[in-house]
């Protein structure tokens, strides 16, 4: 097949496109009527902004609670975890925020595609360490919780550790660490294996960094496309 | 702010002009019919949320085309990422209402154009949907912000491409 003839055929979709344009014209002018812009905005900004008040939220609690427990290292620790992971995922919600408003669509194709992939990197970066570290961050957040809830509950400060096993507690301590790599690699295997269910697919390629991989080719991809190429008949 | 409602009229004239590359462009990346419309509406709204920027000394269809495929490759990203790619091209493949009476060979040929714009990378779609529009390298290097030689390079390597992936029996038999 030769492009000219590759035109023809895309010069008779134009008759073929006639018989639907007024449906189309009656479509644009519903759309422009409406307060689009609230409109992308709240689908572009509101997963983003329930990760940042999220964020704010933990860190004041996690503030407030490691000032008044910061001599007793059973509730520093736990604290400073969930302190650490919520500072962070608002670093990392706050600079996708930023990158998100900066792009300009009506920029060059391979610029803005460009940036897009790498807002999709670090939201595949994001979502990867969310997955691994959330038993790790879960469990402190529960210890920080318990103990909180159980001060405000008693009269008295009583320390809600006493009352858990302690090999109980060490144990979700190990389980959270050691889920890093290992849930990285049975990720790693079973993305190999999961065929057919494309919601678990896109999970655990998230998890094994094959998604991680895949954006990273395609900001190389449209990086080529803006680099210089030497020009060569054919 | 959206642009005020005196660039309505203004907005719908330049659009209602342009608007067959526009229902194209949704043509070559929306898979189904459902795709397309979404894909149309969002690319109004986007073309219409920028039209406030849009600097009216410049032409408007290389501004609209910037807008309108910067919104398709998205939107193909966004689907590719929820495992919808998978999901089969409509109406034979040709994405555009047959009528009965319609000449077989004619919705073949769309079918097969549809398919072999399936084939290409977002990038090289864009640039080939760009010169089937008749665009001049020179165009197609502004809207995707590449210069014109890596424009006629990519068009080159899409050349040698379709010969050998749509080969014409006649010139196997011959070769």
């Amino acid at each position: 097949m030769q492009l000219d003839e590759l035109q023809q055929q895309w010069q008779r979709l134009d008759q073929k496109l006639d018989q639907s344009l007024v449906l189309q014209t009656e479509l644009v002018r519903r759309v422009i009527m409406q307060p689009v812009r609230r409109r992308i905005n709240r689908l572009a900004i509101w997963p983003a902004m329930i990760d940042l008040v999220s964020c704010a939220g933990l860190l004041l609690l996690g503030a407030a609670f490691l000032s008044d427990h910061w001599r007793d290292w059973h509730h520093v620790a736990p604290a400073s975890v969930v302190l650490i992971g919520a500072i962070a995922l608002l670093v990392s919600s706050i600079r996708q925020l930023a990158r998100g408003a900066e792009l300009d669509w009506c920029g060059p194709v391979a610029e803005i595609q460009s940036s897009l992939e790498r807002i999709r990197v670090a939201k595949i970066r994001q979502f990867k360490w969310i997955m691994l570290l959330a038993p790790l961050v879960g469990f402190c957040g529960l210890m920080v919780g318990l103990h909180w809830g159980v001060e405000r509950l008693s009269d008295d400060r009583v320390n809600s550790l006493d009352k858990l096993d302690s090999w109980w507690i060490v144990a979700n301590y190990a389980f959270g660490v050691l889920f890093v790599p290992l849930g990285y690699l049975v990720a790693s295997v079973l993305a190999k294996r999961c065929h057919g269910h494309q919601w678990w697919e896109a999970v655990l390629d998230g998890i094994a960094g094959n998604s991680l991989k895949a954006a990273v080719l395609d900001v190389e991809h449209w990086a080529s496309l803006q680099r210089e190429s030497p020009s060569h008949s054919d | 702010m959206d642009p005020p409602p005196s660039d309505h009229e203004h907005f719908l004239s330049l659009l209602e002009s342009h608007q067959r590359p526009l229902v194209k462009v949704c043509w070559a990346y929306g898979r189904t019919s459902h795709d397309r419309d979404d894909l149309l509406q969002e690319i109004v709204g986007r073309l219409w949320v920028a039209f406030g920027k849009y600097d009216r000394s410049r032409r408007f269809s290389t501004w609209m085309f910037r807008v309108a495929l910067n919104v398709a490759i998205d939107f193909r990203r966004r689907q590719r990422r929820w495992g919808r790619e998978i999901a089969s091209l409509d109406e034979g493949g040709a994405g555009v209402p047959v009528a009965a009476t319609e000449d077989a060979t004619k919705v073949q040929q769309l079918r097969e154009l549809r398919e072999l714009l399936e084939q290409q990378s977002d990038a090289d779609r864009a640039i080939l949907l760009l010169y089937l529009e008749s665009h001049s390298y020179r165009e197609i290097g502004e809207v995707l912000g590449i210069s014109e030689s890596n424009v006629g390079t990519r068009m080159n390597r899409l050349k040698k491409s379709l010969r050998q992936s749509v080969q014409d029996p006649s010139e196997e038999e011959r070769e």
